[in-house]
């Protein structure tokens, strides 16, 4: 379990394929399209990493809870349940499951902070019996892995710079905001993010990083063309002081292929994120507009 | 909204009385109570038998704020004990069948184990064959083993938390206290000031020490060892009271204890006792020799090797002191008798049952006389909140848990 990931709750029961992942979404879809449900998913992941940030929780207990919250919508709608409530569950049992519990008050008072309070009708009875709900949703699986740790065994193997990790793991971050915690177990994703990073930054010191001849030039112009994301947006700043250094780092293709990872899900992965980031925009500006909160009550029918 | 998707939860529930008969009583703490219980529904065996399955369901008590009955969702040790339960997968692990959640209580059901460790030692304090403590010990280690393998400590190993089946086989129970170490978000200390039963308590942790490691657990076996040789708990202290600052007092009377049969550590033994947060305390004890062949002597066990295997199991420095892995391939192991699957295999002598209760048979009421049964099974849950006193006289009784 703990040292296998193959023999765990989460290798085992919880990485789905993406047509299963379309069956549970069948109620939600009859109210919006497809995109849009990816937007509202968004929305939902910022408001428990808003959550997070207010209780001062570690970035993994942030992943462990939108990784509830997804699984819990694996099972359940938007339309018949209610997503705030299973939001703010979903982070008080993931600070316990982590080790760093809060107070039922505590979490409910800053998530009434974040969304109004008359979002937020729920007391500490609303949440522990939520909470109840959630664990049978989740089948009692409590322990969940996730691409951070991976990703500093990666890039410390590969001869990373500090920096470019740094920015990886906000790829990571990102990554939450779809469903690719649901799809892929986290490793890959740690490597895609990698990957992504070293493309990102066209990194020339790593040799030629296309990972395949025919879908190279689709991931670096997708790459280049969305350079307008957070974790890039975030990263930029770090990139001109170090164009000069010559790290030692392996070839990055070579490297990938001992990696013995499926590199036709990395390049899934990283069109995913890439998309992300370009609807991520879309998003933010209808959420400035209000067109995000029409659609978001069309789905909840409130 | 939410009535709507209740009301589809509550008629998928299985009523807990729906799916078992409870049996009777087996053991309470302050984590709630554990019931004998068997399967309302029989299964056929391969030759056709109807097969009644016997299980041991733990029933969690809601947390309490006060004197108000407020509930604020399961407790940190609930939340361990089954994510955990629910991780792990082994022969000397015991096994989560399932669980249900029934009036605000958490029920885990749990395949269910005729003895335990501490049984025997408690009532009949019947000499146990040599046999069966080396395949006790050996399926002990090789549980512990795997979950050390698995980066969980389990930091509440004591007799009344190993279980034995009717066909010989260890179950470690009890992991409401565990946890998994590998580079925790938080230090280990943090989290519980206070862990494992004070006659089970590794010396590092006696001696304040915040990072501690599996060693802790193998300290636990070697005193259980020990107390399967003797039927006696070897290092049979009192627990200092934690005072009103929660302040973690200094153990004394436990150190006494293991210093009288181990000697006062010196710094050759244990070099980093120095660096202990409580090592100016030692101050106080003069040094004294090492009595642990002379403790061994008076063991039913005549072995060399089990004797080497004791003394590593209670080596001073947690970092010397052996892994169960290592210990798994000890000499004392490949010895006659060797150890075996079955720790009862062939042998004439009965080891005696877990009590079992019938006349307390309806979990929604507390037992009749709870405290007669208490110290068994896995009844020293409660974290932190332990509330129970322990009285130092009541013998073969070990103490609660106390944080």
């Amino acid at each position: 379990m703990a040292a296998n990931f193959w023999t765990s709750t989460h290798g085992m029961h919880w990485l789905l394929s993406r047509q299963a992942l379309a069956e549970c979404r069948k109620v939600d879809l009859q109210y919006v399209k497809e995109q849009e449900l990816i937007k509202v998913n968004i929305w939902f992941a910022q408001i428990i990493t808003e959550l997070g940030r207010k209780l001062s929780v570690r970035q993994v207990i942030i992943a462990t809870a939108i990784t509830y919250f997804k699984r819990f919508y694996t099972k359940n709608s938007f339309r018949n349940t209610e997503p705030n409530l299973v939001a703010a569950t979903c982070m008080y049992l993931a600070c316990k499951i982590e080790e760093s519990p809060h107070h039922i008050k505590t979490v409910i008072a800053e998530m009434k902070g974040i969304i109004n309070g008359g979002s937020f009708p729920y007391d500490n009875q609303k949440v522990a019996e939520m909470e109840f709900y959630l664990l049978e949703e989740l089948d009692f699986n409590m322990i969940v892995f996730h691409p951070y740790r991976s990703l500093m065994t990666l890039a410390q193997d590969l001869g990373t710079k500090n920096e470019d990790v740094q920015w990886a793991w906000y790829i990571i971050n990102d990554s939450y905001r779809i469903d690719l915690c649901l799809l892929y177990p986290p490793h890959v994703i740690a490597a895609a993010a990698l990957y992504l990073q070293i493309a990102l930054k066209g990194g020339a010191q790593y040799g030629d990083y296309s990972l395949t001849s025919t879908t190279s030039n689709a991931s670096n112009s997708g790459a280049a063309g969305g350079v307008t994301t957070r974790g890039a947006r975030r990263g930029a700043s770090n990139n001109a002081g170090n164009v000069n250094e010559t790290p030692k780092v392996k070839d990055i293709r070579l490297w990938f292929a001992q990696l013995n990872v499926d590199s036709e899900q990395i390049i899934d992965i990283v069109q995913e994120i890439i998309s992300l980031y370009e609807l991520w925009n879309e998003y933010s500006e209808e959420v400035k507009s209000n067109g995000f909160h029409e659609l978001l009550s069309r789905l909840l029918n409130r | 909204m939410l009535a709507e998707f209740r009301a589809k939860r509550e008629t998928e529930r299985v009523r807990v009385e729906a799916k078992y008969q409870v049996l009777g009583f087996i053991s309470s703490g302050t984590y709630g109570r554990v019931y004998k219980a068997k399967a309302k529904k029989t299964v056929k065996s391969a030759d056709g038998e109807e097969k009644e399955l016997v299980y041991a369901i733990k029933k969690f008590k809601p947390d309490k704020e006060g004197d108000i009955h407020t509930y604020t969702g399961i407790s940190q040790s609930a939340c361990r004990e089954i994510s955990l339960c629910r991780e792990l997968r082994h022969q000397n692990i015991v096994s989560l069948q399932e669980v249900l959640l029934e009036d605000n209580s958490i029920h885990m059901v749990f395949e269910f184990a005729e003895h335990d460790f501490l049984v025997n030692n408690q009532h009949e304090r019947k000499p146990i064959p040599e046999f069966t403590i080396k395949s006790f010990l050996w399926q002990l280690l090789n549980g512990v083993a795997y979950l050390h393998a698995n980066w969980v400590l389990h930091r509440d190993l004591k007799p009344a938390n190993i279980l034995v089946t009717n066909d010989g086989v260890v179950k470690i129970g009890d992991l409401g206290l565990a946890r998994i170490y590998e580079r925790p978000l938080q230090p280990l200390f943090n989290g519980d000031k206070v862990v494992v039963t004070i006659w089970y308590r590794a010396p590092e942790l006696l001696l304040g020490s915040r990072h501690y490691t599996k060693a802790i657990d193998i300290w636990a076996i070697g005193c259980i060892f020990a107390e399967l040789l003797t039927l006696r708990p070897i290092f049979k202290g009192e627990e200092a009271k934690m005072d009103n600052k929660k302040n973690v007092p200094f153990q004394k009377n436990q150190l006494t204890k293991i210093f009288e049969v181990l000697g006062k550590p010196t710094k050759d033994q244990w070099p980093t006792i120095d660096q202990q947060p409580e090592y100016h305390n030692l101050s106080g004890f003069r040094s004294s020799p090492n009595r642990l062949h002379e403790f061994y002597q008076t063991c039913s066990s005549k072995s060399d090797a089990g004797y080497e295997l004791l003394a590593a199991m209670l080596g001073y420095d947690p970092i010397m002191r052996i892994t169960a892995e290592e210990a798994l391939h000890h000499p004392y192991f490949e010895e006659e008798p060797t150890p075996s699957m079955d720790s009862f295999e062939g042998q004439p002598y009965q080891y005696p049952s877990r009590a079992v209760k019938s006349e307390d048979n309806n979990m929604r009421v507390p037992p009749t006389v709870p405290s007669a049964v208490q110290g068994q099974a896995g009844a020293t849950h409660g974290g932190t909140r332990g509330k129970h006193g322990h009285n130092g006289k009541d013998e073969g009784r070990p103490p609660k848990r106390r944080g």
